[in-house]
């Protein structure tokens, strides 16, 4: 699974036409998405233990090995990137005319990285993944990227990697700290008696990290920049998927194998997000590019996952793994809307695609809808994941979500503010009467968002059921290991 | 099998020899020195191979025994480092060649990459304090001519330096050697750790090992020590400066280790902290350097200062463990680093420049080029699974569980920085379009230089993504060079095991 986008940028590489290239592409991720269907129906819902589970020793003098396995919670995420892929190759069909062969190649390189990221159960493995992908994804801002393309991709660059670097030590100070037993694999990292101030040291250099990633505020300056200078596949794949890594990271490690350091942090890390989901409402709000407004909305909505983790309660975990989906859904639909305007017009600015919606009902009618889930609208997708989160943020502090509900109304006043101007502008400045709307390649880009966008709205139970299980255990030891902890603290 | 071991040394010595009779430049003078080249490579891989099967080899030369003859032995580590070495020749000979029309070639540039060769390999093989001095001469005296037969005027100025502080070096390495053999009445590097064992704790014993440590750190670039170094490197043709920066300071890394390994007692405790906190100046100030100059070959130059540091900061950690992290990290380095001045010398080719104000647009018309140039820039920075990683890794281990933060951390800031100064030169050459910077496609030169670099991206490649091989191997070798008593008996026998009871 993970070699395979590998092994179709292998093949890539040789293909001479660009022509025949796109079609490869597209056909190489649609087989995956369709081969990661197996995953899904393979899925045994009733434990949390690791499933499909590969293990070979890999650098035997370090006890490295290549360990593969996932859960419920990883499950939904790799699935999110499988099917993101076509879409983004889609995405890119026009939008890309110079070396459409790197291009690819790149795109394929970095799914192999995503959905090993997603599933290693060793951590220096999961770190080179973590690492390999960076360098896709720096290229494809810094070569194919707009006018500050190189400015955007190096802050990209050091940014991330000078957050990786903290995340070394704390593998490398987990590793050591059992003398007798030294090991990489995540599920044996987890549950060891660590002191508690060991835990908030390790936990603290997995935030910043894990944050600089998501972004939390005030680590995002990174964000805006990075997604308005890539192009339309990589702002796709930047917020459907590398965004959840953070989140990812803060739920599969944080909570597991730091519980007492998650518990101690936790309201410092509320706050960060309650911050990030009001500064990133109202930036959003004083935007006039289009994408400059959809990524503060993505700052603003990675709030409610963090604050939904940090919660620490089912339902709170639970409303942030569906934050991370929806979100994938959303914003992707988004950036693909908002690459589709900037096709036709040459322009991101909001005023200059006013009245768009007139001439191309189609593409209005579907910003409409992914408007209205990004506002998290009942009925639409992000509304069952943000609802979920409040009432799980709602048990831990009441002033807290007094104070972030304030963010979701400026959600509403932002999408309603792009949708108004977008579909019902005036038309007269600048003329807009020529531009064509939805072809069928943009269609099919766009519909399967739009039925993940009714699905997960009207039907949320399959996709709840997938991480459920997951989920409950996470919570479970999470809160036995700090009922613990207070019991030996109170003796 | 032992007669081998002093092969090394004479074969370059003989091929340069042979070529300064052979005055003629042609293609027939450079094919006899490739395979002069290839030859050493061969020569080197067997002995590796026969170190690990058969242990060190040991030529007492003139079939006198130690302690009274000299003492060649090519051990695990000495193996390594010829390999290394005859990998770098040849691939940098192979680059001047496709750099340089045979016309335009200085008759006397082969001959004397082959003494320099010589000398090199003579400091890995030999077992006899000073042996390596005559060693270092050697190197001293070839790699001087080398820097400026090429050189104009204003160059020369900067080899200067170069000569001064090495030759200050040389006089107090022979101060060394004098006071080691009135210490302990021998050169050899056995009679001397089974001595200095017993008269651990003796304040000359101390002093001794400063001066020495001394002598070798000027050799590798420790700070302070460094100042002749970033200087002197850019003056070089780029297929010489392919191998200084791979292996004349690793001559400096490879005596560290060994002074320390199976020289100097291992409980001078204060010395190797000493040490590692150079190292970690070293590393930062290196990278500084890096990040303040503005055209490639000075840029790479710093990097080397900085890059030593790390090697010396495993070092100066000084257990099994870190010790492998050395040897890890010089193979990983030499290669990766002659892998970069090679590619800064295709763009030097291309721009006509390697000047950061003058060279843009290879991104954009040679991909090729770029991929050749950030795989080890990377790799170098330490970004796994590249084999730069690996090596950076193990030093933060050991650092971690020595409780070491600060160097730790010191670590971690050079390579962030390590790769800033990369991404400063990918911005530039690589990344940035500026109509008015010539990219001259035409010059076929590129083709071959290209090629060479090729053949060392992948080799480093190799060294990354199939680690465990090369890591069993650096392990190994770290257990070998540990092993005082077993060295002593090996080298002096029984004899040496009754000079080292207590």
């Amino acid at each position: 699974m993970i070699f395979a986008p590998l092994v179709a940028a292998a093949v890539a590489a040789f293909i001479p036409s660009e022509r025949l290239l796109r079609w490869w592409s597209l056909i190489a991720t649609l087989a995956i998405a369709v081969g990661s269907v197996a995953l899904y129906t393979g899925f045994d819902l009733t434990t949390h233990a690791f499933q499909f589970v590969e293990f070979a020793p890999w650098i035997a003098a370090f006890r490295i090995n290549y360990a593969l396995g996932i859960d419920g919670i990883s499950l939904l995420l790799i699935l999110l990137t499988t099917f993101i892929m076509p879409l983004c190759v889609l995405a890119s069909w026009k939008y890309i005319t110079t070396r459409v062969k790197e291009f690819m190649i790149c795109l394929l390189v970095m799914e192999s990285a995503m959905i090993g990221v997603f599933s290693a159960l060793d951590f220096v493995l999961f770190f080179v993944f973590w690492e390999a992908m960076l360098i896709p994804m720096t290229l494809m801002i810094g070569v194919w990227g707009g006018p500050r393309k190189v400015y955007a991709a190096v802050k990209f660059f050091i940014y991330t990697m000078a957050g990786s670097v903290f995340l070394l030590v704390a593998i490398v100070a987990l590793y050591l700290w059992d003398p007798a037993n030294q090991t990489f694999s995540i599920p044996e990292l987890m549950g060891r008696p660590y002191s508690q101030s060991f835990q908030a040291w390790i936990f603290a250099a997995f935030f910043i990290s894990f944050a600089i990633k998501v972004p939390m505020f005030p680590f995002h300056t990174w964000l805006p920049a990075a997604h308005v200078e890539a192009p339309t596949a990589g702002s796709v794949i930047l917020a459907s998927v590398l965004l959840k890594m953070g989140t990812y990271g803060f739920v599969r490690f944080c909570l597991p194998i730091t519980p007492l350091g998650a518990a101690y942090h936790a309201p410092f890390v509320m706050w960060l997000s309650v911050a990030a989901i009001l500064y990133g409402g109202f930036a959003a709000l004083a935007q006039s590019d289009l994408k400059k407004l959809v990524a503060y909305s993505s700052v603003s909505h990675m709030g409610f996952a963090t604050l939904g983790i940090f919660s620490l309660t089912t339902a709170g975990l639970q409303g942030a793994t569906l934050v991370m989906i929806n979100h994938g859904v959303t914003t992707g639909a988004l950036f693909i809307c908002v690459g589709i305007i900037y096709e036709r017009l040459h322009t991101r600015d909001l005023g200059e695609s006013a009245g768009l919606g007139k001439f191309a009902p189609v593409l209005a009618g579907m910003v409409g809808l992914f408007c209205l889930s990004s506002m998290a609208f009942p009925g639409t997708n992000s509304f069952i994941g943000e609802f979920l989160v409040l009432s799980g943020g709602f048990t831990v502090s009441t002033l807290m979500m007094c104070i972030a509900v304030p963010g979701v109304v400026a959600a509403a006043a932002y999408n309603l503010r792009m949708l108004q101007k977008f579909a019902y502008g005036s038309t007269k400045n600048p003329d807009h009467s020529g531009v064509p709307d939805l072809s069928a390649r943009e269609i099919f880009a766009l519909a399967p968002l739009v039925i993940f966008v009714l699905w997960i709205g009207l039907q949320p139970g399959p996709f709840v059921d997938v991480m459920k299980v997951s989920v409950d255990h996470l919570v479970q030891t999470t809160q036995a290991a700090i009922a613990q902890a207070a019991a030996v603290a109170a003796q | 099998m032992n007669n081998l071991a002093v092969m090394p040394v004479i074969v370059p010595a003989l091929a340069g020899v042979v070529g300064l009779f052979w005055w003629r430049c042609g293609t027939a003078r450079r094919v006899a020195f490739a395979l002069v080249g290839l030859a050493q490579l061969v020569l080197a891989l067997v002995l590796v191979d026969s170190a690990r099967t058969h242990g060190p080899a040991v030529l007492g030369v003139g079939g006198w025994a130690a302690p009274y003859g000299i003492a060649i032995i090519v051990d695990r580590l000495s193996a390594i480092m010829l390999t290394l070495g005859a990998i770098t020749a040849l691939a940098s000979m192979l680059y001047g060649f496709a750099q340089q029309p045979v016309r335009f070639e200085h008759p006397l540039r082969l001959p004397l990459v082959q003494f320099l060769v010589a000398g090199i390999s003579l400091s890995f093989a030999t077992a006899d304090l000073f042996n390596l001095f005559v060693a270092f001469e050697v190197m001293l005296i070839a790699s001087y001519a080398l820097l400026t037969l090429e050189a104009d005027d204003r160059d020369v100025k900067h080899a200067l330096p170069y000569l001064t502080v090495n030759l200050v070096g040389g006089a107090l390495f022979l101060g060394a050697a004098g006071l080691a053999y009135g210490l302990f009445g021998t050169l050899n590097f056995a009679g001397i750790a089974a001595r200095a064992v017993e008269m651990s704790g003796d304040p000359r014993v101390m002093a001794w090992a400063v001066l020495l440590l001394t002598v070798f750190a000027i050799k590798a670039g420790v700070f302070p020590l460094y100042y002749w170094l970033p200087n002197a490197y850019p003056i070089l043709p780029a297929p010489v400066a392919a191998l200084y920066s791979g292996m004349l300071t690793k001559v400096g890394v490879y005596v560290l280790l060994r002074a320390c390994g199976t020289l100097l007692p291992h409980d001078l405790t204060g010395l190797h902290a000493a040490l590692a906190w150079l190292a970690g100046l070293t590393m930062i100030l290196g990278v500084l350097g890096a990040v303040s100059r503005n055209f490639i070959r000075g840029i790479l130059s710093f990097h080397i200062l900085s890059q030593i540091g790390f090697m010396v900061l495993a070092i100066g950690f000084f257990t099994e463990y870190a010790v492998a992290a050395a040897v890890f990290y010089i193979v990983h380095h030499i290669i990766v680093k002659s892998s970069l001045f090679m590619a800064g010398g295709v763009v030097g080719v291309l721009n006509r420049s390697d000047d950061l104000d003058r060279s843009a647009n290879l991104w954009r018309t040679m991909p090729v080029v770029g991929l050749l140039f950030l795989l080890p820039a990377l790799s170098l920075a330490g970004l796994p699974p590249l084999s730069g990683f690996w090596g950076k890794y193990m030093i933060v281990v050991e650092g971690v569980r020595q409780g070491q933060w600060v160097l730790v951390v010191l670590s971690l800031v050079a390579s962030v920085l390590t790769l800033f100064s990369m991404l400063k030169i990918w911005n530039t050459s690589f990344w940035a379009e500026d109509p008015s910077v010539p990219v001259r496609r035409d010059d076929g030169r590129w083709r071959g230089m290209a090629a060479v670099t090729g053949g060392m991206v992948v080799l480093s490649l190799a060294i990354g993504l199939g680690a465990a091989p090369f890591m069993d191997l650096a392990f190994e070798t770290a257990r070998e060079v540990l092993d005082q008593e077993g060295y002593v008996r090996l080298v002096l026998g029984a004899a040496g095991e009754a000079v080292a009871a207590p």
